[in-house]
């Protein structure tokens, strides 16, 4: 019953696991089918000699450490918000979703409109608000455009943390409030002595998952600024797919990909680790 | 009992599996009669037999943007002509080098279309690489019926690989209200740098600019001119060595991207990587003034733009000069049919669908193009005049590689991180200079 | 006491509502472009609303090929998720009701699933395909997407499958159905809600999906809408009526299919992820 299940996971963990650490060490360029051959540590150290590959580490940890950050500090209050009791809670949470279940090349285009140099609404309302004095062409400066994608990560992100919070919210036990209350806690101590504690775990799951998240992204990256202007977007997953599919060198493009495992092993580990505490108690 | 459920549920996978397959494969052939399994064998299908002769030809996309267009037409003429070939076009977005890989890549695994339009600089770098058939003795026949210089973007070690279609050298749009509002004289548009550059400054004037260019690709396109009014040049004769820190390729940089410095040009024009772009921008009255081929008649006329413009020739720096753009027609090395491939593009090279180009505003490559109907047109005699000063880009394997992965870099370099002109130059050419050297 | 709460209620709507227009602005500002006529994209100020209701963009979508990508996703969305339904069910009723050894190391590997890069699937993907003569068909997309959605369906339809109490089960099978009867008649319906939640999923997933369908297809007549979009966006990157009239008609299907189904969703989300 559950073999087809297998199938699909060997499928999609294990088959790419190994194609990627094989290519990794041999030359495979679609451009020179005839060329394919082993290559032993070629691919790695043409990557370690490749200052792009080094801007592309850089970017992708700005990326996912301030990533994450903004995402939490976006999600968490407004977690907060929804979850006291008020008239009309349930269209918030369903207005507040929108970002999250918009196609992601969507998401990408209507912000490319909106950073639009020339006739962008953002550029319109920063000059209106006199925060900016002449229009800024968000995503073809090299210093804000990696920022300005970020943007649109943090606005398409942040849903998920909001929703898995207040869930971890609203499963507090009301009566701990009200024992706290009567021992004469203020609304402060209340919250970090009994909110906290109760959605640290949530919390820490879903900056698991965001971190990882945000560390793979791409989409976003790629249809907004394919990794330009002069690398300054350029992540680990764009110089992945740029080597893979405009150079089109699979070996070059797995060796990159293969760091980037690694890099992100360290926390599959600590997280599957984590669950497998949880499931124990 | 689990293992009967377990064997059960994987036959029907690879059963469901199968059945996608077989299913899109039908879609496949609906779509485009391009079989993916099959390898490129060379069945005797090709010389006899009533099969149908099956071609899938790559075109850039704005040729093909639906039925109207005189390129179907002219592929249902053929089509009626050779009721045994049928023409299949695949549409391609045009813009990044994207188009040539993802043929390169295809053609390498055994697949790509059977002809393709190619970029006049791709040609040399696709032959090199065997991607391309070079054509047989009946092309011997036409060759004479085109200019010299298209031809030669065809030609690599002596061998023709294909026939030259479309030959477009840039010049400038104007916009002649917004002359007259800055006190210059529409009627005499600018002929000098110095004169450009004044037009440029005065055009610059509440939210509006002078001059754009396509700053996404860095513009090394649009600095070619430039580079040739200054007397400079891009690689030596005998194209080993790079050239584009001469002084007079110095001159060149500083005077094109100095004036995205005196913020001239629309910051937003930094981002843009299309000719759509260009021509939007100029329609919306943002440019005064920019650079493009013919190609952006046609969308500018078809705009109904609500002010006078006009098209003046590339200034004289030291000289006059331009770069001449265009497209030709080439066989990809897997096609099945050869002989039907070179069938279509002596079909649609020859005199007869010159009207094919009229209707999107280009120039043919043909010496008798002078019977192309839009020579009347004044805007585009500036263009077919400016053939005259025009010159090619170098028929270089590594062309495309020095612009995409040294020049572009280089002048974005300069433009967005105010780099060191000089010394970001020198090292380009040195990089160029090891391009050159591999290949 | 009364009057506290209706002001408390008033404040808080107040509150929010200014968080969702500046949340929603992005979505706000494609659905009011894609009303505008086509030089109204291209003023200097920008009008927020559009000062005349046009519907250019959407006529011009319309003659396009948007359909036929439309009919595309939806055909490859609806087997995505049709496949991953069923062997979701099928799995999620096994590690619900039988014990097997190493399960636990599966249930890991399948959270291991939602935290791996899909670019490192590319590549393999890509020369799988290719060996399989898939490459340039729809067929390509499906299997990719269904090797997706289901570890994540299994792992959502497991945690629901447990919650319908066994016993219902044996008392049917007491009633005289087999075991297949009993999950088809008894425990299937139970667990509704979280099929549904893990069929949005699975729809969202392959109608969403970019890197693939880009990679994989070619052919103008196969590619999927999030493809086609970027294909209209290179052909008419200046008409932006025009592309977010797509994009309007690209997000409507999974907003619509959220609004009815949201309930469902959020539940399965939240108790999927936080038991897991």
């Amino acid at each position: 019953m559950v073999a087809p299940s297998i199938l699909g996971l060997s499928f999609v963990i294990v088959y790419p696991l190994v194609m990627n650490i094989t290519m990794s060490f041999q030359n495979v360029k679609l451009t020179q089918p005839d060329m394919r051959g082993w290559v032993g540590l070629a691919n790695y150290s043409h990557l370690f000699a490749d200052p792009v590959f080094r801007t592309a580490i850089a970017n992708t940890l700005i990326w996912t450490l301030l990533g994450v950050v903004l995402q939490l500090a976006v999600a968490l209050p407004i977690a907060f918000l929804l979850n006291a009791e008020f008239a009309g809670r349930g269209f918030y949470r369903g207005a507040l979703l929108i970002p999250w279940v918009m196609p992601s090349v969507v998401a990408a285009f209507t912000w490319v409109w909106m950073y639009d140099g020339s006739f962008g609404i953002l550029n319109y309302i920063l000059t209106k608000l006199h925060l900016i004095r002449d229009p800024v062409v968000w995503l073809g400066n090299p210093n804000t455009s990696l920022y300005a994608v970020l943007v649109e990560q943090v606005w398409k992100g942040f849903p998920f943390p909001m929703v898995m919070l207040l869930a971890a919210l609203q499963a507090v036990p009301k009566d701990m409030y009200e024992a706290a209350e009567v021992d004469g806690a203020n609304k402060m101590q209340r919250i970090m002595r009994i909110t906290i504690p109760q959605i640290l775990p949530a919390l820490a799951l879903c900056t698991v998952f965001i971190t990882i998240w945000t560390f793979n992204s791409f989409e976003n990256i790629w249809l907004m600024t394919e990794g330009g202007p002069l690398n300054s977007s350029e992540t680990m997953t764009t110089f992945v797919y740029h080597n893979a599919f405009q150079s089109f060198d699979l070996g070059m493009g797995s060796s990159s990909a293969m760091v980037m495992f690694a890099m992100l092993l360290v926390v599959i580990i600590c997280y599957a680790r984590y669950v497998s505490k949880q499931e124990e108690r | 009992m689990r293992k009967i459920v377990a064997l059960l549920a994987i036959t029907t996978m690879t059963m469901s599996i199968a059945a996608c397959g077989t299913d899109s494969k039908s879609t496949d052939s609906k779509g485009t009669g391009k079989d993916t399994a099959a390898p490129a064998n060379k069945p005797a299908a090709s010389t006899g037999g009533n099969a149908k002769q099956e071609l899938t030809i790559w075109v850039y996309d704005y040729l093909a943007k639906d039925n109207n267009s005189s390129l179907v037409k002219a592929k249902e003429k053929f089509e009626q002509a050779n009721p045994n070939i049928k023409v299949t076009f695949q549409p391609t977005v045009y813009g990044t080098t994207s188009y040539r890989d993802k043929f390169v890549a295809q053609t390498a695994g055994g697949q790509g279309p059977d002809v393709m339009i190619s970029d006049v600089v791709w040609v040399p770098q696709l032959a090199a690489m065997g991607s391309i058939l070079p054509l047989g003795d009946q092309a011997k026949a036409v060759v004479d019926q085109f200019y010299e210089g298209p031809l030669q973007t065809v030609t690599y070690n002596g061998k023709l690989y294909g026939l030259p279609w479309e030959a477009s050298p840039m010049a400038i749009y104007y916009n002649k209200n917004a002359f007259k509002a800055a006190g210059l004289d529409p009627d005499k548009p600018p002929k000098t740098w110095d004169e450009l550059h004044d037009a440029a400054k005065k055009l610059t004037t509440g939210g509006k600019f002078g001059f754009a260019y396509m700053g996404g690709w860095g513009g090394s396109f649009d600095w070619l001119p430039f580079l040739w009014q200054s007397g400079g040049e891009l690689i030596d004769k005998d194209g080993k060595k790079a050239l584009f820190n001469s002084p007079e390729a110095i001159s060149s940089i500083n005077y094109l991207f100095g004036i995205v410095k005196e913020k001239l040009i629309p910051p937003a024009a930094l981002t843009w990587k299309s000719w759509d772009e260009l021509n939007a921008a100029f329609g919306a009255g943002l440019v005064g003034m920019y650079q493009s081929g013919a190609w952006s008649l046609d969308s500018l006329k078809k705009a109904n733009l609500n002010f006078d413009w006009g098209v003046f020739p590339s200034p004289a720096g030291k000289q006059q000069a331009t770069v001449l753009g265009g497209m030709d027609w080439v066989i990809g090395k897997n096609t099945k049919y050869p002989d039907a491939a070179y069938k279509w593009i002596e079909f649609i090279t020859n005199k007869e669908n010159m009207s094919v180009l009229s209707d999107f505003s280009r120039i043919s490559a043909r010496k008798d193009n002078k019977e192309q109907a839009i020579f009347k047109d004044p805007q585009m005699k500036v263009f077919v005049e400016s053939i005259a000063f025009a010159k090619a880009r170098p028929a270089l394997t590594a062309w495309s590689d020095i612009d995409y992965k040294v020049l572009q870099p280089a002048f974005l370099k300069i433009v967005l991180k105010d780099a060191d002109v000089k010394q970001t130059m020198d090292e380009a050419v040195t990089q160029a200079n090891e391009i050159l050297s591999k290949n | 006491m009364q009057r506290r709460r209706v002001r408390k209620s008033l404040v808080m709507n107040l509150v929010m509502l200014a968080i969702v227009f500046v949340i929603d602005f992005p979505f706000l500002w494609m659905l009011f472009t894609s009303l505008k006529g086509t030089g109204e994209t291209m003023t200097i100020p920008p009008t927020f609303l559009p000062a005349k209701v046009s519907w250019d963009g959407f006529r011009k979508v319309m003659d396009l090929n948007f359909l036929k990508y439309f009919a595309n996703s939806f055909y490859i969305a609806v087997i995505t998720t049709g496949a991953s339904l069923l062997f979701g069910i099928m799995a999620g009723i096994g590690f619900s009701r039988y014990k097997f050894r190493g399960s636990k190391g599966f249930k890991i590997g399948i959270l291991v699933t939602q935290l791996f890069p899909l670019i490192l699937l590319v590549s393999p993907y890509y020369l799988l395909m290719s060996k399989l003569g898939l490459l340039n068909s729809h067929a390509s997309l499906m299997l990719t997407y269904c090797a997706f959605t289901l570890p994540f369906c299994v792992w959502m339809l497991t945690t629901y499958f447990a919650t319908v109490p066994v016993d219902m089960e044996e008392s049917a099978m007491i009633d005289g159905s087999t075991k297949l009867g009993a999950y088809i008649r008894i425990t299937v319906p139970m667990a509704a809600p979280g099929i549904a939640a893990t069929a949005i999923f699975a729809f969202v997933l392959a109608w969403n999906e970019f890197v693939f369908a880009n990679t994989f297809i070619d052919t103008p007549n196969l590619r999927t809408l999030p493809i086609g979009l970027r294909t209209f966006m290179g052909q008419y990157s200046t008409e932006w009526n025009v592309l977010m009239a797509a994009s309007v008609m690209t997000t409507l299907p999974v907003v619509l299919m959220f609004i009815f189904l949201q309930k469902y969703f959020i539940r399965g989300m939240t108790s999927g992820s936080i038991k897991g």
